[in-house]
Parts: structure tokens; sequence; C-alpha cells
């Protein structure tokens, strides 16, 4: 029995390395497998897949198909006021009107704001900083799109600071160096909850998690009064 | 807590595919040298600590030519899986994944004593300070949390302090947050150590006389770098030579414990059988803290028959009688003399033996 499970532990390797040995009768075939497989979550199993769905289709829409993909790296732009993707100049939620201006809430990179923005629960404006503060990494405070943030400041209107970033010790280093970094502005700078996640049951939750939310327990009428001010 | 009743142990050190079933509390290991004992002591002591007591590289840990291997625990009614390949560790308990391996730390507890503890009087710091980190992560989750946390902290600073790359400005403010963040943490490693610190020497002590049947004084002296509210100005008064010398110098990282008989060092002044009385006058302290604790640890012999004298041998013995363990294992190469040894103590005790 516990040989059985070992095999069973180093099957997928086997597996791997044969498909990683997959022999194509056409250079042009090997190429197109190479490619995708560089894309993340894609395997050279699922590589092969993709190319002979396109091998399938018309010329003119697999041109298409590449065309879209190729314009989008050579067109985007990033906004020069958030860092967001856009299409050109200020991005769709910094050129948005109805946005509340005097909020700001920082984020580590783009897929952040969308996860937010699905929410639909934050009206203000956003700053990408593009990686949080990790020297094992080679991100210091150089690498991050810091200045433009304090440009943002400088300008003035801008009431509160949410800091939503990653529960870790990169995110927190971020979160504190940034707010020293504020510290002389007239701006109020708060940080995302965390702790024991709603709908989850005490019982249920690690008792380092819990005995944090504890700690960093809330007023009861933060529970109640969540409509949506900004 | 029930004791260990199966393990099976595949492709780890020299075990393929090996089950071993247990049913008594105490088990003896017996086989010539280099059957694997003390690998399948290690094993036990794994899936305590979900580490091995011997070899921090896990890879080391795999049978030679493998890239992972797997320990299957069942103790009563809970079943643990540590599993290590290509390079990532899950522990699961009762087929669940544990999230976080803290959660695991601290449910079932082991001490071992080997040869190679000699290295905990003679050689540097580090394996005195896993010593005590181990026995106060062992009794408080949060202090191991503190303690990862401090080490993850240190690690950026020290890759900070090694670059040093760009604005000299941007580097000291991203220094005072680091500093920041290991007084916190640091701060609470140091309080817990010192506490510790202030019970231990008087239990080795008692063990000591028990073990030894000597009258010497021994102890243990806690070296701290700084109290736990002096941890920021200590950091921030090394900075300039930490930039120098491209690492953080100093902090609770640092810190040392001095082993002393008759207020020497115990290292220099005591000869091989006092260190081996005091060696084992150390683990059964940790035993009796785990007790403390309302744990039961279990109790791993590696090659004690051999290395010990039979007169400390029996003291041990008799001293073990009064602690509460979940289970005893003991290695030796011969099943009859380590029968006859501990037939006044354990009259139950299962022999396993390996290799025939
Ligand atoms: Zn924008």
């Amino acid at each position: 029995m516990p040989f059985a499970t070992g095999f069973v532990i180093f099957a997928g390797k086997a597996l791997r390395v044969f498909l990683y040995n997959m022999i194509f009768s056409s250079r042009l075939i090997e190429d197109a497998v190479d490619a995708f497989s560089r894309l993340p979550g894609i395997g050279r199993k699922t590589a092969l897949r993709m190319v002979l769905h396109l091998l399938k289709e018309d010329k003119d829409s697999v041109s298409r198909f590449s065309d879209t993909i190729s314009r989008m790296r050579s067109d985007i732009c990033f906004c020069p006021q958030c860092n967001n993707i856009s299409d050109n100049g200020p991005c769709g939620i910094c050129s948005d009107p109805l946005r509340n201006r005097t909020i700001v809430c920082v984020v580590e990179n783009i897929r952040d704001v969308i996860s937010i923005e699905s929410t639909r629960q934050f009206n203000g404006l956003y700053h990408v900083l593009g990686g949080l503060l990790s020297p094992l990494d080679g991100i210091g405070p150089d690498q991050l799109q810091l200045s433009n943030l304090i440009g943002r400041l400088d300008q003035g209107g801008i009431e509160e600071i949410i800091m939503a970033l990653n529960p870790t010790i990169e995110g927190d280093t971020t979160v504190y160096y940034i707010s020293r970094q504020l510290r002389d502005f007239p701006v109020r700078i708060t940080g995302i909850a965390r702790g024991v996640s709603f709908g989850g049951e005490l019982e249920y939750t690690d008792e380092l998690t819990l005995a944090r939310s504890i700690a960093k327990r809330l007023p009861v009428e933060t529970y109640v009064n969540t409509e949506n001010k900004n | 807590m029930s004791f260990l009743e199966k393990i099976s142990v595949t492709q780890f050190r020299n075990f393929t595919a090996d089950t071993f079933t247990f049913q008594s509390p105490a088990v003896g290991i017996t086989g010539l040298n280099g059957v694997g004992k003390t690998n399948l002591l290690d094993a036990i002591y794994y899936l305590c600590y979900t580490k091995s007591y011997f070899q921090s590289r896990e890879l080391n840990n795999a049978q030679r030519g493998t890239a992972g291997f797997r320990i299957e625990g069942r103790f009563g009614e809970e079943q643990i899986v540590c599993k290590w390949k290509e390079g990532k560790k899950t522990l699961e308990h009762d087929g669940a994944l544990y999230e976080k391996v803290t959660e695991h730390i601290g449910k079932y507890t082991a001490v071992m004593i080997a040869p190679d503890d000699i290295e905990l009087i003679n050689e540097g710091s580090e394996l005195r300070r896993k010593f005590i980190d181990g026995l106060l992560s062992q009794s408080d989750p949060f202090y191991l949390e503190q303690l990862l946390a401090y080490q993850k902290y240190l690690a950026q600073r020290n890759a900070l302090l090694r670059q040093q790359g760009g604005q000299q400005q941007h580097i000291h403010s991203l220094l005072d947050v680091y500093d920041q963040q290991l007084a916190q943490h640091g701060a609470y490693l140091v309080q817990e150590r010192e506490k510790l610190s202030a019970q231990i020497p008087a239990l080795v002590q008692q063990y000591y006389a028990a073990v030894s049947g000597d009258a010497e004084r021994v102890g243990l002296q806690y070296r701290r770098c700084a109290g736990p509210q002096q941890l920021f100005a200590l950091l921030q008064g090394s900075r300039r030579r930490d930039i120098e010398y491209k690492r953080t110098l100093t902090g609770p990282h640092t810190e040392d414990w001095l082993f002393t008989i008759e207020d020497c060092p115990l290292k220099s002044y005591a000869s091989q059988g006092q260190k081996k009385s005091f060696l084992v006058s150390l683990k059964l302290a940790h035993i009796s803290w785990l007790q403390g604790l309302g744990k039961k640890p279990f109790l791993l012999l590696d090659d004690i028959f051999e290395k010990l004298d039979r007169r400390r041998l029996l003291h041990l013995f008799a001293l073990l009688q009064q602690c509460s363990l979940s289970q005893v294992f003991m290695t030796h190469t011969s099943a009859e003399d380590l029968t006859q040894t501990v037939h006044p103590y354990y009259k139950d005790m299962q022999l396993v033996p390996l290799g025939s």
C-alpha cells in the first residue's frame, strides 16, 4: 500500500517528461506549441490542443486573432496618474467624472484593481504600485510607482488613502514605508480590515487569526454601518 | 492522547516502502549499524515537528535517486501524513490538508536524545537558539509565528543591506521600517526567552544531580542582546556597522545561552561524562517543560546504551519512570542487552528488529 502511494507521487513527473519529449513532424507546429506553453498555466498538452484548433480555423480568423494580441501589447499604455492600464492617456477610472476623487486606494497590481472593481463597492480612484517592497526579490522603493503618488498628493484634494495590500511581510512593509513617506500630508491613511472572514465560524478559524482578530477588535457600530458612503 | 500505532515510510532515507506497527508504550528497535534504526526514530520525530532532527536539507531526507518522500503515522484514531516532493512540503490530518504548518506544531511532541547532541555544547550559538526556540514554539504557537515573521523581516533587511543600491535616503527610510518590525516581533521573542531562561536552570540542576549523582552546580545563562523595549534603539545604534558589514550584526537572532559548571563555561571545563550528564538533564528538563504544558511527549532514545555508562543509564531510566510519556522508542545493536537493561522498567517492551 505505501508503495502504491509512493508511485502515484512520481507518476506525474514521468508523464511530464513524456510530454516534454513529444515529437512533432513539423517545426512550425513545434514552435507554436512552444509559444503557447510559455503562457502561465498552459502545459504542452494544452498548447498542442490550442495549436491544432487554430489549424482548423480559416487563415483570416487566425490573423485577426494574432493581430488582436499584438495590438493589445503594442498599443496598451499605462495611466500617467494611477498606472492602471489604459487605451490612451488617463485610464477609464481616472477620467470618469462620477468617481470620488478625494479617496485613493493603493494596490499592488492591475489584477487587484480588477478584483476591487468587481465588488462594485468602491467609487474612488486607484494607485497601482507595480509591486511590493522586497529587497530579496530586488524590489526597493525605486522600483515602485511612488513618486507619482506623492505628486498626486501634492496637487491636493485627496483626503484618504486606503492601503489595500496583501497581509504579508512584504505588504506590511510597503504599508509602513508609504505611510512614513506620507506623514507630512494632511491625509487619513487606512488599511483594509483583516481577520475572521465574514460567514466564517470561529470554531474553524485558526487560533492565530482569531487571536489577531480579538486584538484588533472593532466597535460594533461598524458592523451595521456598512452602506457605501464614498 | 494515544500512542503511535503505525508508521509507513516511503522513500525516506534508506526505507523504500516499509510499514511498522507498534503495540506497546515501549519499543526497542534493534539491528546492526546502518540498517536505519536512527532513520526510523527520525521519521517519528518528523511526524511530530514536520522536520528532521538531524538533517535540515529535505532533499537529503529523500532516498538516494528519488525526489520526494512520504511519512504516514496513525496516532490512535488520528492519521498524519507528511509529504515532501519537488521542494514542496504538505501536511495532512485525517485526509485534510493543513493550511499552515503552525496548526500542527505542538499537537504531538517528541524529545530526542542522540549522540550528536554534544554539538549543542561544543558548536556555535545557532544550535542553542534552535533548542530554546523549539521549546518555546512547542508551548506557544504565537511565539512560533513571531519567530517566523522575525526571520522573514531579517532576511529582507539583510538583502537590503547587501544591495544598498538606489538613493541613500530611501534605504534609510526602508531600514527604519525593518528596524521597527524587527523590534516589534523581536520584543516578544526576548520577553519569552527571558521567562523560560528563568525557569529552566533549576530543572536542569535538579536532573543533573539525579543523573550524575554528583553535586556540581550547573547552569544556563541567557545572553540577551537587549531588553525587549530596547531593540529598536539597538538596531538603530548598529545601523552604521550593519551597512559597513552588509548584514544585521545584532538582535535576537544572535543571542546565546552559556552552559556552565561551577560558574565556568561547560564547553571548556567539563569532562566528557559531565557533558553527557548535562545533555541528558537538559532533555529531561525539556520533557518536564512539555509536561507542564499538559503534553505527553514521545521519547526517542538513539544509541544511548553504547554512549552512556551503566550508572547514568540506570539513573536516567529511573527518572523516566516519573515522567508522563506517550511512548518510548529506543535503538540498540543488541536485542539481548536492551531487553536485559530495560526489563526492570519496561516489562512489556516490544522488539522491532530491522534488517533481518
Ligand atoms: Zn488612472
